[in-house]
């Protein structure tokens, strides 16, 4: 029985040393986290190191943010796809990136929007254009009719792609400066480096369309883009008709069928881009061109957020939430 | 002594875990989440979600109103031209945020947050 | 270890278990947390015998319980064992050095103490994604006290009928 006196101690403190090492381990919170206003909302950077140059790298990627938004300032870009080699390399990024977008969502995300979307505007109390103006600004529409007629002058809508790429860019700097656990937000298209600290994924709640203030369920991702389209966040409420913000390039008018849609893709400029596309696509078809292509994941919310279809790619890592 | 029959060091023990239980039961419950508030102007402010207030904060085109109310908070009014950050609503998750983005001002809620990020 | 002992081990082993199994149907305040109601049996195997036959039941309880209940290698599992004992070590040891000023009473309570917050720590670092909240630790704190002195109290009682009716060595 002597060596029990020895025995209770011992085990007493490889307890509190195993359950302080696991405390350790987890600790999750230590991050330095800034934000700053780019592209119309609110950019958030939370990056976990500790190393000392962490705020430095911080302000870098704001910078390289804010450059970007220098570029798209208006959101609305006037141009020719004959004159796209004299754009800036940013623009002709995203530009080309557009493109591909557009022929992957079979036209549904149309850059070439910007003639009608600028005769909208989405505030409360606002009303819908005028069919003549609407009729009459659609030959301008269409990414297509841009590269037959490569002189001729077209309006791209670039604001919500244009965002994605300006998370895109500030992660790259994150990266290149050895930054392999943060997150980068620019209202809400975001995009996360690495895992969590404590090796767990990252956990991203996805708002209700019709409930404010609630969410609908939520992601568990890692090293990936996310970006949501909802037709809550820009609109206004006309004769009992709610008119938002996606526009659905064939008619001019706000797509019907979704009420928000999430996509988990490789960069946020690609989320974001795919975001818009199939949520002007619909639940069903949008649901195939997700299946289609590699590397998209998508999350569509509709009927009044009653109705949530998933990509065959996200079913286990997506759990819907009860309302409360 | 016999060790069956309970003791003065006993009592001693039961009460000092009660009171010790007790504590926790209600410390915890002040520190549950906290609101911060912050502008572009760097001024940040951090404010229990259980206290009830109406805060008043400029930005960067004026005053805005911001209300925190039954562990829920939610921008009362906001120079900005369309009102966007009222149309949130009232926010109550952890690591839910709204912002008034014309007007510089966020509003973001930490603590026990459940989610490291929301989209949109 | 004489027969008489051995068989009195698997007695208080086997009520061990029985109540073990019949604890998991009771309703619980958090799923896989127990109450530790069939600690009494590992209490009066220290008191009567020693730490070594106190583990060997605790062992035979967890591992009998949870193959009983069909969750060998759960989470409850996991978290029934590392509470139960670090809890039994701390018992074991308060009964070496400080019993007395303690009695069975004070043991038990710092225990299931012991057992239940070692649970919710396991329960919150290997299943959750949150820090430890106060609240709920509190309230299992105040559940162990509870806990703690009813099988003190039964303990106690069955620790004296034991010696009674035989001549064991009491620690």
């Amino acid at each position: 029985m002597k060596h029990l006196r020895f025995v209770v101690p011992v085990a007493l403190i490889l307890v509190l040393v195993s359950i302080s090492l696991l405390s350790i381990r987890r600790g999750h919170s230590s991050f330095l986290s800034d934000s700053t206003i780019v592209m119309d909302t609110i950019g958030e950077i939370k990056v976990w190191s500790v190393r000392k140059d962490c705020q430095a790298a911080i302000d870098s990627a704001f910078e390289a943010m804010a450059r970007i938004d220098s570029l798209f300032r208006r959101g609305l870009i006037r141009m020719q796809w004959a004159g796209l080699a004299d754009q800036p390399d940013e623009v002709r990024a995203v530009v080309e990136l557009a493109d591909s977008v557009y022929d992957l969502t079979s036209g549904c995300f149309d850059p070439t929007i910007g003639s009608i979307s600028r005769l909208w505007n989405f505030v409360e109390g606002a009303k819908p254009p005028e069919a003549e103006s609407l009729y009459a600004a659609m030959p301008l529409v269409g990414f297509d009719k841009m590269k037959e007629q490569p002189s001729r002058e077209f309006i791209l809508d670039v604001g919500g792609i244009a965002k994605g790429y300006a998370v895109d860019v500030a992660s790259e700097v994150l990266e290149s400066q050895g930054f392999h656990c943060a997150i980068i937000n620019a209202g809400g298209d975001l995009r996360v480096l690495g895992r969590r600290t404590d090796g767990k994924l990252w956990r991203i709640g996805i708002r209700h369309p019709r409930q404010v203030g609630d969410l609908i369920g939520y992601i568990d991702v890692e090293d990936c883009a996310v970006a949501t389209s909802g037709d809550y966040e820009r609109f206004f409420i006309y004769q009992g008709e709610r008119f938002h913000h996606i526009l659905d390039p064939r008619t001019g008018m706000p797509a019907l069928t979704c009420e928000s849609v999430t996509v988990i893709a490789e960069s946020a400029a690609l989320a974001d881009a795919f975001a818009t596309g199939l949520f002007v696509l619909g639940p069903r078809r949008g649901l195939a061109v997700a299946e289609s292509v590699n590397g998209i994941e998508a999350v569509f919310v509709y009927a009044e957020g009653d109705s949530i279809v998933l990509t065959s790619g996200i079913k286990g890592r997506f759990k819907h939430l009860a309302a409360n | 002594m016999q060790p069956t029959r309970h003791t003065f060091a006993d009592f001693v023990v039961i009460v000092s875990l009660v009171i010790a239980g007790l504590y926790l039961l209600v410390s915890g419950k002040t520190s549950a989440s906290t609101v911060t508030i912050s502008t572009t102007e760097g001024e940040v402010l951090k404010l229990s979600l259980n206290d009830d207030r109406l805060v008043e904060i400029e930005g960067r085109l004026g005053k805005s109103v911001i209300e925190i109310k039954d562990g829920k908070v939610r921008f009362v009014d906001s120079p900005c031209p369309h009102h966007l950050c009222m149309r949130r609503g009232w926010i109550h998750e952890g690591g839910d945020w709204v912002a008034c983005a014309p007007n510089g001002i966020m509003v973001s809620i930490s603590g026990d947050a459940k989610f490291d990020a929301i989209t949109p | 270890m004489d027969g008489r002992v051995l068989s009195r081990l698997g007695g208080l082993a086997g009520g061990a278990v029985a109540l073990y199994v019949f604890e998991a149907m009771l309703p619980s305040p958090m799923p896989w947390a127990r109450i530790g109601l069939s600690n009494t049996f590992v209490l009066i195997t220290l008191f009567a015998f020693g730490l070594r036959q106190a583990l060997l039941v605790n062992l035979v309880r967890v591992i009998a319980g949870n193959l009983l209940l069909g969750i060998f290698f759960s989470p409850a599992f996991v978290l029934s064992f590392g509470g139960s004992f670090t809890a039994v070590f701390l018992m074991g040891f308060l009964w070496q050095r400080f019993v007395p000023p303690l009695s069975v009473i004070g043991v038990s309570c710092l225990g299931a103490v012991v057992n239940n917050t070692v649970q919710i720590v396991l329960f919150t670092l290997l299943l959750t994604r949150s820090i430890i909240a106060g609240p709920v630790l509190g309230g299992f704190v105040l559940l162990g006290v509870a806990v703690g002195v009813l099988t003190g109290f039964i303990a106690a009682r069955i620790i004296e009928k034991l010696r009674l009716e035989t001549n064991l060595h009491l620690g």
